[in-house]
Parts: structure tokens; sequence; C-alpha cells
């Protein structure tokens, strides 16, 4: 099993060059059965790390760009009227896939982004008063500009917390870069990638992830961390985001090979599952998330 | 107070453990202050809780402030005086049901527990055996469960054993105070000094006179008069259970009292055959008159031999007394000096020429004494005189002709002052002595139980050959009253009862009786407590510092000593619970600390924010020549504390490794 998550990681490291944490944060999120959001200033990848994933992971995605007149049916698919059978029929949008890639979600309306957010919770959506159950696995990677970009509608803090993971890339580092200038098209090589894993491997890879051993030790500690965010910001961690720490974690650590959660694991994914959901507190407007969280794992003592 | 505490509302939970607490103490002020009382008390928690499902609550400040003059005045008007405990105990009370009924938030809780306890206090105030002892406790139990519950809201509701079990620690760790403060606490010389309005010698029983008609309702009176052991084991026959009380030298008709008899009494007493010791101790009623049986042969420290040989306290009894006396049955005095025989000759100002002609049909015929006594017991005997508990009230001048002639109806204390009256007409000294006759034996505790139903009087008469004579024409007439003892039993059982010997009350009891069983081992338990708890004063402290050895330590040092061993309880308490709060994070956990420090020590210190796997690598790049150990340590550590089912093996090794473990390259 092992292998194959390592196979993976390789191969989405060959894709994007130098981001080794990055993707190897992406992948445990996706193992962990996890909404990913990659936020970055545009030209860094994002779109690129997306398509690498849904390719490698060997199931069917879609991709959708978000636009400021993206209407929710846009996405969700409309009802049609078949002239031949009198009758109307729904025509799937496409979130009907196992992986929908957003690009810039941010783009959309406020309106066209809350249809996302019962997609996401309960992999499944209503249309015209039905409900449609989406296929399993459900994964939303989303990618977004930072919020100070011209033409974009901040994502409301509902949908923010839906998503396990928000990460960064960042810019390459000057050999990384280099290899990248000098290497292949990046098209080129996402259209060459091969699925690494199968359907039921994913399966079985997502089932060993929640069975990662948690000791009470480690659980004290994670709930230290819950209870220091509520003490010190407004809004503090939700009890979902206690869950993403935690299966955040465990997929962290059966990553590295590991059949138990060390506060180490909880320590790296930590940035990247509190920040998204820490960024909104009006009691310290000026700190990004991003700083919140560092705060946190830096104070709450390791028990 | 925090500011918050006006915002907290009281939970259901606490306020339910308050009000059972403030129930449990309800029982100890019935009887004790004016009805109303509790009664009010009552309504205002069923009013609370009735008012709290609806949410409401007395917020108007007039309807308070007339609630409150209406209790001040209600008070004021029951008792008049406001110097008495009973008025204090009484407002209070009151008062209490009115904050019940404001009480809302958690200041009110606070100021309702303060209550409770300050009540509990009064309880003890007003009445200390062991029912109200039981009542108390139990409610400062449920007072402590309350508080530990209301700090405990936070936690999920309904839990009821961890705010039981918190609260039972809690008393627990109290509990070698307690015993401390109770054994070497200096005590206060003799009671409070508290006025009582209803003195216990107001209620029916034994009082230090004798007018019949105005004690019927003995009858039903199961209170306890006093309890007796036989130190030596000889217990008499229970028709020889006569417990003297006082001796009644003054009588007119069918009233006597003690008079002022002919002086005190002289140590000219025969000691003939045996001794009986008994250890005595007596409910309090407020006057001075103690008990011994027939006839106590000497005064213990404090109290005096009366004239006719009775005792009698030098200071009135308050409080729970206990004295041992020795008595001689058969003792007799050799004479009578003339004070004696003028007082006990004296006849009443009016007879009628009927007694006196009743008298002359004895006297005419035979001169002796003795023939008299038994020609006076003969009458008794055959002419219709029957043993009643309500004959009506005997009035007037001719009381004694009433009685005799008449209505010929009555209980012991009719016929003992008929009978007395009678003898003196007819020349022989006499006098009354009243007490109490039988008790009931306790086999749990081996001791008897005299109660205020047991109330009896007779006479004594002195014949020339033998002094002073016990005959008790009750005796004569009602020959069961000897053998049952009780009056109360009397109204309950047939008069052609066969008279029963034996051991005192035992075999007398309902057959089949559970519930006689139960009141017997309540009763030892009580006795216990009423005879080692209670009589615990100043006297009783100094003879345990004597006998524990200790009798040079008094006073300000005595304090002083008892500051410093609760200063080391407490000491102690402190140290343990600092080291329970340490070591349920396990021995792992203390041996991890332990190799931190000494990684500290060497330059490899862990941040309190480290996880165990990466200080493992910083500490082994740091100290490179450990780094084998640092690994097998904090590998073993991980196991321990992060995998499954970690094997307790590990343990070992590890607790090895940290021990060897120095930082220095070896």
């Amino acid at each position: 099993m092992r292998d194959y998550i390592d196979a993976f990681t390789r191969q989405i490291g060959e894709v994007i060059v130098g981001k080794a944490e990055a993707v190897k944060l992406a992948v445990s999120c996706l193992l962990a059965r996890g909404h990913l959001l990659i936020e970055d200033i545009p030209g860094v990848g994002k779109t690129t790390l997306s398509q690498a994933l849904a390719r490698s992971l060997g199931v069917g995605f879609q991709r959708i760009q978000f636009t400021s007149d993206l209407l929710p049916a846009d996405i969700l698919g409309n009802s049609i009227f078949d002239r031949e059978q009198q009758r109307f029929t729904f025509h799937p949008g496409p979130l009907f896939s196992q992986v929908a890639l957003i690009d810039e979600v941010n783009r959309a309306t406020a309106k066209t982004q809350s249809a996302l957010l019962q997609a996401m919770e309960e992999n499944r959506i209503s249309a015209d008063g039905i409900t449609y159950d989406l296929p399993e696995p459900f994964f939303v990677i989303a990618t977004q500009n930072p919020q100070h970009q011209v033409g974009t509608f901040p994502l409301p803090e509902s949908q923010l917390d839906r998503f396990l993971m928000r990460i960064e890339l960042g810019v390459p580092d000057r050999a990384s870069e280099r290899a990248m200038l000098l290497g292949m098209d990046r098209r080129e090589i996402l259209k060459e990638l091969k699925p690494v894993f199968t359907m039921e491997t994913l399966r079985e890879i997502q089932a060993a992830v929640r069975k990662v051993h948690t000791s009470p030790a480690l659980l004290d500690y994670l709930q230290d961390l819950l209870d220091a965010s509520r003490q010190r910001h407004t809004t503090g961690l939700s009890p979902r985001a206690g869950l993403a720490l935690l299966h955040g974690s465990q997929s962290w650590a059966l990553m590295h090979g590991r059949d138990m959660v060390l506060p180490e694991d909880i320590q790296a994914v930590g940035i990247a599952v509190m920040a998204h959901r820490l960024g909104h507190d009006v009691r310290q407007p000026g700190e990004s998330g991003r700083t919140l969280a560092e705060a946190l794992l830096r104070t709450v003592p390791v028990p | 107070m925090t500011p918050a505490s006006t915002s907290i509302l009281i939970p259901r939970q606490p306020l339910l453990w308050l009000s059972a607490a403030l129930l449990c103490l309800v029982p100890t002020f019935l009887g004790n202050i004016v009805v109303w009382a509790p009664l009010v008390f009552l309504c205002s928690l069923l009013a609370k809780f009735w008012m709290d499902r609806r949410d409401r609550r007395l917020r108007s400040l007039p309807l308070k402030v007339a609630l409150s003059l209406a209790a001040i005045g209600g008070v004021f008007a029951t008792y008049g005086s406001p110097r008495s405990v009973e008025f204090g105990v009484t407002l209070l009370v009151t008062l209490a049901s009115l904050k019940i009924l404001e009480s809302h938030n958690a200041k009110d809780f606070h100021v309702l527990i303060m209550v409770g306890w300050v009540l509990c206090l009064c309880a003890f105030l007003l009445a200390e055996d062991f029912g109200v002892a039981l009542c108390v406790l139990a409610a400062f139990v449920l007072l402590v469960g309350a508080l530990v519950q209301f700090h405990r809201h936070s936690g999920p509701a309904g839990t009821l054993w961890p705010p039981l079990v918190t609260t039972l620690k809690l008393l627990l760790q109290a509990l070698p105070i307690v015993a401390l403060l109770f054994f070497f606490f200096p005590r206060g010389g003799g009671a409070m000094q508290l006025q009582f309005l209803g003195q216990p010698s107001d209620s029916v029983g034994f009082s230090g006179k004798l007018s019949p008609g105005s004690v019927s309702s003995i009858a039903s009176s199961d209170d306890l008069a006093f309890r007796a052991e036989f130190p030596d084991g000889t217990i008499p026959s229970p028709r020889n259970l006569y417990w003297r009380g006082a001796v009644l030298w003054h009588g007119d008709g069918l009233n006597w009292d003690v008079g002022s008899g002919p002086g005190h009494a002289q140590a000219n007493q025969r000691r003939s055959g045996i001794a009986i010791r008994q250890r005595i101790t007596i409910e309090p009623h407020g006057g001075r008159w103690l008990f011994a049986l027939d006839r106590p042969l000497n005064a213990p420290p404090g109290i005096t031999l009366g004239p006719g040989r009775y005792l009698q306290s030098v200071r009135p009894i308050s409080s729970i007394r206990r004295y041992e006396v020795l008595s001689a049955p058969e003792a007799s005095e050799s004479n009578l000096n003339p004070r004696e025989r003028t007082a006990s000759l004296r006849l009443p100002s009016a007879l009628s020429p009927d007694v006196r002609a009743l008298v002359h049909t004895w006297t005419a015929t035979t001169p002796e004494p003795r023939a008299i006594v038994t020609a006076a017991l003969e009458f008794f005997r055959t002419k219709g005189f029957v043993y009643s508990l309500s004959p009506g009230h005997y009035v007037g001048v001719d009381a004694l002709d009433e009685l005799l002639f008449r209505r010929k109806s009555g209980f012991c204390e009719h016929y003992a002052a008929g009978f007395a009256t009678l003898m003196r007409v007819a020349g022989i000294p006499s006098r009354i002595v009243v007490g109490y006759l039988g008790g009931e034996f306790n086999q749990y505790g081996n001791y008897l139980v005299v109660r205020q139903s047991d109330a009896h009087a007779w006479c004594e008469v002195w014949l020339p050959e033998s002094g002073w004579t016990r005959v008790d024409p009750t005796s004569v007439i009602a020959p069961e009253r000897l053998y049952l003892g009780s009056l109360r039993d009397m109204q309950t059982t047939s008069v052609q009862r066969q008279p029963i010997a034996g051991s005192a009350r035992t075999s007398s009891l309902p057959p089949g009786g559970v519930l006689s069983e139960v009141r017997q081992a309540w009763d030892t338990v009580s006795y216990a407590w009423d005879s080692r708890v209670l009589p615990f004063d100043l006297e009783g402290q100094r003879e345990f510092l004597m006998a524990s050895g200790l009798e040079t330590i008094s006073g300000m040092s005595q304090l002083l000593w008892i500051a410093a061993a609760a200063a080391f309880l407490l000491g102690a308490y402190t140290l343990v619970s600092l080291r329970r709060s340490r070591t349920p994070r396990d021995a792992v956990r203390q041996l991890y600390e332990t190799f931190c420090r000494k990684a500290s020590r060497v330059g490899a210190t862990r941040s309190v924010t480290e996880g165990p796997a990466d200080f493992a690598q910083r500490a082994c790049a740091l100290l490179p020549g450990e780094a084998a150990r640092i690994q097998r340590i904090v590998s073993s550590y991980i196991a321990l504390r992060y995998a499954p089912n970690p094997s307790r093996s590990i343990v070992q090794t590890f607790a090895a490794d940290v021990d060897a473990f120095t930082g220095r390259s070896t």
C-alpha cells in the first residue's frame, strides 16, 4: 500500500518540481477523503498540480472554470425539454464526476459558490427539487487567487470550513525553476500521466487512513489545540476542523509508514488544516490565518 | 463573588440537591419550634419548584418587603419576646423560606447554602439527639453535594455519582480534622447561656409534685426519661424497678409536694443486702431531679441527697447528664428523727368525718401499724376501686372523699396520695415517692430504657421494726401495672392478663415484633450517641486528656497543638493531591520527562511544543555519541504512548535506557 502512495507522490513530484511538501499535503488531503483548496498567485502551477492529482488518481474528472457570470445550473446540470419523450430530462453538469477541478473558485459569485456547498458536504446535489447522488469517491480540488486580486469574491467561512486543507505553492526555488525551464512542457507531461491507483486501491487506502491509531495522549494534544484556538479567537476551530485535523494527520502518518499518529503529524498538517479556518478573526484583523495557526502550534505544549 | 455570578442561573440538579438538604432539616424543627414555620418552609420549597417550572420568581420589591414584614410580625406574634433561641431559629427558618422563593442566580444559591449550614447548627441548638444528628448529617452532606454539583454544571447534566463521590471524598478528608477538634478543642465550661422557652420540664412526665388529674397525657408520651446500665450485671426483677425521683412530705388531700421537708437526710442508713450499681444517662429536663433505684446510698459529685434519700442535682439539667450511683434495695433506717416524724405525720388542713371514721375502723381493731397497713390495702383491694387513666378531675376540699367513697377510680398518683393521707390519719408516718416504675430492657445494648410513660408514684410508711417501707397501693388495685410497667400498656392490654414473670418488659413485647426490634436497635445506637458523644463536655474532655496522658497541655498551647496538627494534615493532603495530579500521567511520562531533563543538561533542550520524533532527530544531531540510545528511548516512548496496544514489557527497557542515559559519549 505504501508503495502505491510513494509512487503516486513521486509521479506528482515529477510534474510539480521542488514542491515536495505541498505535494505530500495535497496527497494526504485526498487520501483522507478531503476537499483540497490550492491558493496562490497565478502562474505557479496550481492548475497543473490539480490536474496531475486528478489524472494520477485513476478516476474520472471534470474541469470547471469559475467566472463571475457562472450560474449554479452551469455546474449542477440543466433540465431540458425532450421533444420526443415529451418531458424534461436532467442533463448532469460537470460536477457529476469523481474529481471536480474548480479553477479560480473565488471568481464565481456567492450564488454559485453556495451550490458547491451541498455537493461538498453531502456528496449530492439538488436540482429542480430532485436530489441526485454524486459518484463515490467525490473530490473537489479548487484553486483560487489571493483575495486582494481584482474581481474576486471571498469564499464564505462555511465553505472554507468544508475544505480539509488549503495549501500554498509559492514561487519555486532557483534550481527547481531552472529544471522547469529546461524540462518538457508541463502540458505534455500531464497528457502522458498514467493513473497510479485503481478505484479499489484508493478505497483500501482511504479505509486504512481511518484505522491509523490515535492514542489518548495524542487526542489530548489535538483537543488542547482546539481549546486554545477557541480561547484565543472569536470563532476558534469548529468540531469539523478537529475531525479534519485528525483525518489529515492520520493520512500523513500512513504516508510516512506509521500505524499511529504522532504529535509531529498533527504539526505537519496543522497549518494546512487550520490556517484557512482562522483567517477571519475579528479580534486579530491584521493577522493572517497562517500566522495564527503557527502561533497555536508554537505555543500549545505537546502533552 | 464574581459579577458573572449574578447572571448564572441555578441549574435544576443543584437546586434538587439543595432542596433535599433543606427537606432533611425540616423534621429537626418539627416539635421544637412553632409548627407553622416548618410548614411555611415546606410550602415555599414546593412553590419554588412550581415557579421554576414556569420560569417565574419573586421579583416585586414591595411584595418581598411585605412578605418579610409579615414573617417577622408572625414570629413576634408567636413568641412575643426576641430573647429566646426558638425565636431566633423560627425567624431564620421563615426568612430562609422567603429566600428560597426569591433565589434565582448563583449568588442566591451560595447564600442559600450558607443559610442551610446555619440551619444545621440551629437544629443542634434545639435538640441534639441521634435522630437530629442523622438529619443534620444528611443535610450537611447534601449541601456540600449541591455546592459540588453547582460548580460542575458545565459537565454533563444528570450525573449523580461523580458529584456524590467528590462530596464523600471531601467529607472523608475532613473526618480527621473533625475528630481532632472533637477530642482536643478546648470546651467551654458548662452549656451555652441560651434561653429556651419551652423547657422540657413543661412536658408531660415526671414533675416535682403530685396533683392528680393533670397528668393523664403521660400515658401517651413515649418520650425518653433516662437509660440505665448495670455495670455489675445485676438487674433487679421488674417488680423491684422502683426509680426514686423525689420524696413528697407535704400533702393536702390529693395534692402533694416536696414542701419544706424535714431537712437533709441523715447518714444513719443501715446498709444491708446487695448493692446495685447503676450508670444512668438522663435526658435534659430543665429541673434538678435525678433518678436512682430505691434507694440510693451515695450522692455522686455535683449531686446532693434530698430529705428522704433522693438525688438532686446542684445545677439544673439542661443537657444530657451521666452519673453513676449505688443503690441498696433493702437498706433501711433504724430510727426516725423527730423532725421527720413531725413532717410525715402532718395532716391535711381539712379532713372529713367519713375519712376519720374509715381510719377508725382499722385503728380500733389493732394498734399494730403493719396490720393497719394491711387493712388499708385490703380496703383498696375489695371496695371496688378501679385503675383508670381518665378518672376525671378531683377538685375541692373533698377530693379525697370523692376518690375513696364515690368515684373510686384513678391511677397511681391518686391512690398513693389517698393511701398516704389515710396512713397519716391513722398515726403512721408516711410520705410519697415519685419516680418511675419498670423500664424496657434493650437486649442489644444491655440496658434499661425508662420512658415518661413509666412515671409512677408510691407510698412509704414508717414501721418501727423495718424503718421506711415501700407500700404501693396501685399494686393491689392493678397488679398488672407492676409487671407491665407502662401506663400505655395498661390501656391496651386486658386487665385479666396474667402477670408475667421474667426480666423487665422484654417478655411483654408483642410477638413477632420486628418493629420493636428495630426500635430497640435504633435506641441502642441512639444511646451510644447520648452516652458517648454528647456528654463529652469539659469534664469528659479533661478525663480523656488525663487518660491519654496529655493533661499537662491546656489552654493556649492546646489551641496551638490543634493548629499545628491541622496544618500538618492539610499539608499532607496538599502533597498527596499534588502527587496524585502528576501520577495519572503515569510512569511513562515521568520517565520521558526525566530523559528530557537529562538531555537538557547536556545541551539538547526539548521545546514544549516539540514532538518526540522531532526531538529525537534534533537530539541525535546534537549528541551523536548517544544517538543510538536516544533513538531507542524515543521509539520506546512512542510505542508506549502513541502506539496501539503498547506492551508493558517495553517499560522496563525504557526505564533502563532512561536510567543509563547520561548525554555524554561513552
